[in-house]
């Protein structure tokens, strides 16, 4: 034996250096692939808001403007729930690289098919409506409101003549109340309608109104449109 | 004097000729570990298969004075026995300890960064070190490379620097490489390309900076 191996194997007796356990190597390992899990699951609901988003866009809201359709596009794309689409992504991949055989499965075909599953699961989580969910209860987050603007923001300004809501109760061919967005009744008066689309009214149903405020919680409507 | 028990390993072979040979060394790799666990003493034979080429690797991979590599060397091995419990089977025990080391030292030099490196005083101790695969393989001119490829080397970044050497002056298949690292599948060659690449590169902007014929 030579003096460097006599001198490592003394620092061991010394020092009381001991291998590790291994249990707690596989505490390590699991605990790093449940929180990659986890993150995969968050990549799932970014994922799934932004296609909520996406099909949120209101192409009526863009109006007269002289905006190329490009940029209508570009303009409504949800920036903030892209950038935690690839934020999570990043944070999955680099994850696997910790893992002890994580790195040897990355390969094409491994992220097509979990970038496939994760589609499909955000298709689901939108057609569910667990997506708008999400996305109405992330409003409550400080100045989310200030990066992410939905239809739901465009036609929930009934000081600019701008109301949506779910009709709650249809009171006659004159009037219904409808509950907006932030759980406000509202009633409408329907006799100054000069274009409804023929909508046929039903309780439950979700309509944008254009009009005006003429008393607290009353508003004149003067067009009506499908959600 | 103290009697060490020793496991005695036999013409010790880092590339497997055959699956049945590679079997063979990987029960004994397995075998080597769990004597090792069981008797410290052991693992006196582990550092005695493994010094010399991780003395080298770490010299190619840092230019450091000949005491930083026996510091760094001594602390790779420690690291390595106190993680003798996550052997991973699945590696052969080259890699894995070549891992632990390469981490060290990366993590050495990241504690040493601005310490100005030795490069010029072992520039002539090294480039003896480099095999003619390396000439061959990168194409540049054997004359610069014999007498800066030290200085040529560490104007690289770290990743390219670490994959030239596995892989020319280490003799690292692709596969060893990838367990080294830790790198996808596939991303080692696409790695290889691009640092022999950067090396020819650096080669051309060294003979222009210093006029070298």
């Amino acid at each position: 034996m030579t003096t460097f191996e006599e001198k490592i194997l003394n620092e061991i007796k010394d020092k009381k250096i001991t291998p590790t356990g291994k249990n707690v190597f596989l505490l390590r390992e699991a605990s790093i692939w449940v929180f990659l899990s986890l993150i995969l699951f968050l990549v799932g609901i970014a994922m799934s808001i932004v296609i909520f988003l996406l099909f949120d866009i209101d192409w009526e809201s863009f109006g007269d403007s002289d905006l190329y359709a490009h940029e209508k596009i570009l303009h409504s794309i949800p920036y903030l729930w892209v950038g935690l689409v690839i934020l999570f992504s990043i944070l999955t991949y680099k994850l696997l690289l910790y893992t002890k055989t994580g790195y040897k499965k990355i390969t094409n075909k491994l992220i097509i098919k979990t970038f496939l599953l994760l589609i499909l699961t955000a298709i689901v989580l939108h057609l569910s409506s667990v997506a708008e969910n999400l996305e109405g209860n992330a409003s409550r987050i400080p100045y989310y409101r200030s990066l992410v603007f939905t239809k739901r923001d465009i036609w929930n300004a009934p000081e600019k003549g701008l109301l949506a809501g779910k009709i709650t109760e249809i009171t006659d061919n004159k009037s219904l109340t409808l509950k907006d967005s932030n759980k406000a009744t509202w009633y409408i008066i329907l006799s100054s309608i000069t274009n409804s689309g023929n909508i046929e009214f039903k309780p439950g149903m979700k309509i944008k109104i254009i009009g005006r405020i003429i008393a607290t919680s009353t508003f004149e409507a003067i067009e009506i449109r499908n959600w | 004097m103290k009697i060490f028990s020793f496991i005695y390993v036999s013409n010790y072979k880092l590339i497997y000729n055959s699956p049945v040979e590679a079997a063979q060394k990987k029960e004994q790799e397995k075998e080597l570990v769990q004597k090792t666990l069981e008797n410290p003493e052991n693992f006196a034979s582990i550092m005695h298969i493994y010094k010399a080429p991780l003395e080298r690797y770490i010299s190619r991979l840092a230019y450091i004075s000949k005491d930083e590599i026996d510091h760094v060397l001594q602390d790779s091995f420690i690291k390595i026995y106190q993680n003798l419990n996550d052997f991973d089977t699945s590696l052969s025990l080259s890699s894995w300890i070549y891992r632990i080391t390469h981490n060290q030292t990366i993590d050495y030099l990241r504690k040493q960064k601005n310490k100005p490196s030795l490069f010029r005083e072992r520039e002539l101790e090294f480039s003896e070190t480099i095999p003619d695969i390396f000439t061959t393989e990168i194409d540049v001119d054997k004359k610069i490379l014999s007498t800066h490829v030290t200085e040529i080397l560490n104007a690289l970044p770290s990743q390219y620097r670490s994959i030239l050497i596995l892989r020319f002056m280490e003799d690292k298949s692709y596969l060893e490489i990838e367990d080294i690292l830790q790198k996808p599948p596939g991303t080692v060659s696409t790695l290889i390309s691009r640092a022999k690449k950067a090396f020819k590169e650096e080669t051309e902007r060294y003979k222009l900076e210093t006029k070298i014929q």
